[in-house]
């Protein structure tokens, strides 16, 4: 439970130039942000950059929230738009990141068995998926989000977000069933 | 915590046309904005849409019960340092702070320096026109004057060479002539440098007027400016590549090539070699 001035109020005291108040609001988001762009960028180095950038962004334009979404949600716009903007420079260079199936397991995930075993299995079958599809099943499925909310984050209509969420979903399960089997080919059999 | 199976549901043929799948995915991922009453109806109704609800349901149960990820120690650690050093080293600050440090008499000077660019190139018009006379392969003469022009600088690229005197517009948002000295480094270091000069050039395009304030700001005509031909210069910045001097120029981004907003908005940096104002790429 989150204690201690809301985001709204912390984010008014660092346009006025606190910088406490900016580190309060940083720790009580930084997990859920580092979160979702790891899941988005697939590897712990471009999620640290995003992260970093993420924060930094807001600190720079926290004169520009309007309280028409929540901060978090704001915060998860900026995430997302600067993991898109990564992944386009990424794009444009050969990668140096490591494959995301040899990133270490999440040393805090609650089972590590269950982290080590399933993890690189959600990232991989995420990494199959198109930017636009990745962050809607991430913040809708992934984090909870509502689908307004969601829509909010990415400014796009809920319909959009409704139908890339059951595309996105469809284009997994098939994904998905591939790597329980192991086989890495297209399953032939009915399920 | 126990993971639920993955799903191994194929992909079926639901067509979009007949089916309102956006119900039923909505009613998978048990979203509290939908009629329930009319997604049960309508799953119970048509066996298609039954089979798609428990795909979509699954793959979301799956994704739902992935572990969290959180930052490491180290990670945490790591962050904090290179977010403090990053607001501290370029001075990113508020901006009521930075409205409140800018001072009256900046304008003026801005308006003073730009004035007298335009009279040095007056002056060394005639020169030009003598020089290029017999020079058929010489090192081309460049230099740029400045002249206010609504709420930004215009600036008049001068460039004689063989023979040929060129003038050429160039744009400049308030501000721009403002050029910002840094530090430098290898090509990683400039290309930080520059991330943060995008970003300030966005902040200044948001805020609508010229906000920076910083000490060691030089007003002057920048070198190579003609190089930018007609893009419009936001933010100009000196720095150094492996010990060679360069010049940044962050200009407006041109029409996004994929449609979208955020590419629309979003400046580029333009690199020269001061020394021949030859177009540096760092890859």
């Amino acid at each position: 439970m989150t204690t201690g001035p809301d985001d709204a109020a912390l984010l008014v005291r660092v346009v006025e130039g606190d910088h406490d108040a900016f580190t309060v609001l940083m720790r009580r988001h930084e997990d859920r942000v580092f979160s979702v762009c790891l899941r988005i960028m697939g590897n712990r180095t471009s999620a640290l950059d995003a992260t970093q950038e993420t924060f930094l962004t807001l600190y720079r334009k926290a004169n520009q929230y309007r309280a028409t979404a929540a901060v978090g949600t704001w915060l998860y716009r900026i995430a997302v738009n600067t993991c898109y903007d990564l992944l386009r420079k990424e794009r444009r260079r050969p990668s140096e990141a490591m494959p995301s199936y040899l990133d270490p397991a999440d040393p805090h995930a609650e089972d590590r068995y269950t982290s080590i075993e399933l993890r690189p299995t959600v990232e991989a079958a995420l990494a199959t998926l198109t930017p636009d599809f990745r962050a809607v099943v991430i913040l809708s499925d992934v984090e909870g989000m509502s689908l307004p909310e969601v829509a909010n984050a990415l400014e796009v209509p809920v319909g959009t977000v409704k139908s890339r969420l059951f595309r996105a979903r469809r284009q997994l399960a098939g994904v998905l069933g591939n790597l329980s089997d192991g086989s890495g080919h297209q399953n032939g059999t009915d399920p | 915590m126990t993971m639920p199976q993955n799903p191994r549901h194929r992909p079926g043929d639901l067509d979009h046309r007949l089916h309102d799948v956006d119900l039923v995915a909505a009613y998978a991922g048990e979203d509290p904005g939908i009629d329930r009453d009319a997604a049960a109806a309508l799953v119970e109704a048509c066996p298609e849409c039954r089979s798609e609800f428990a795909l979509q349901r699954d793959v979301a149960t799956w994704m739902s019960a992935a572990p969290a990820a959180t930052l490491s120690d180290d990670e945490r650690t790591l962050l904090h340092d290179r977010i403090g050093s990053a607001i501290t080293q370029t001075n990113v600050v508020s901006l009521t702070e930075r409205r409140s440090r800018r001072q009256p008499g900046q304008i003026l000077f801005r308006i003073a320096s730009a004035a007298a660019a335009v009279a040095v190139v007056a002056g060394l018009g005639g020169v030009f026109g003598n020089v290029g006379g017999d020079s058929d392969g010489g090192e081309a003469f460049q230099t740029v004057s400045a002249e206010l022009a609504g709420g930004g600088e215009q600036a008049l690229a001068t460039t004689a060479a063989a023979g040929e005197t060129t003038t050429t517009a160039l744009a400049f948002a308030a501000g721009a002539m403002e050029r910002t000295m840094l530090a430098g480094g290898d090509a990683e270091v400039v290309e930080r440098e520059i991330e943060e000069l995008i970003a300030q050039a966005l902040d200044e395009a948001t805020a609508g007027a010229p906000e920076d304030a910083q000490a060691d700001a030089v007003n002057a005509i920048p070198p190579c400016a003609g190089a930018v031909e007609d893009r419009e210069v936001l933010l100009t910045a000196e720095s150094a590549l492996d010990g060679e001097p360069i010049i940044v120029f962050v200009v407006a981004g041109e029409e996004p090539a994929d449609g979208t907003a955020s590419s629309a908005e979003t400046p580029e940096a333009l690199v020269f070699k001061i020394a021949d104002c030859s177009a540096v790429d760092l890859g």
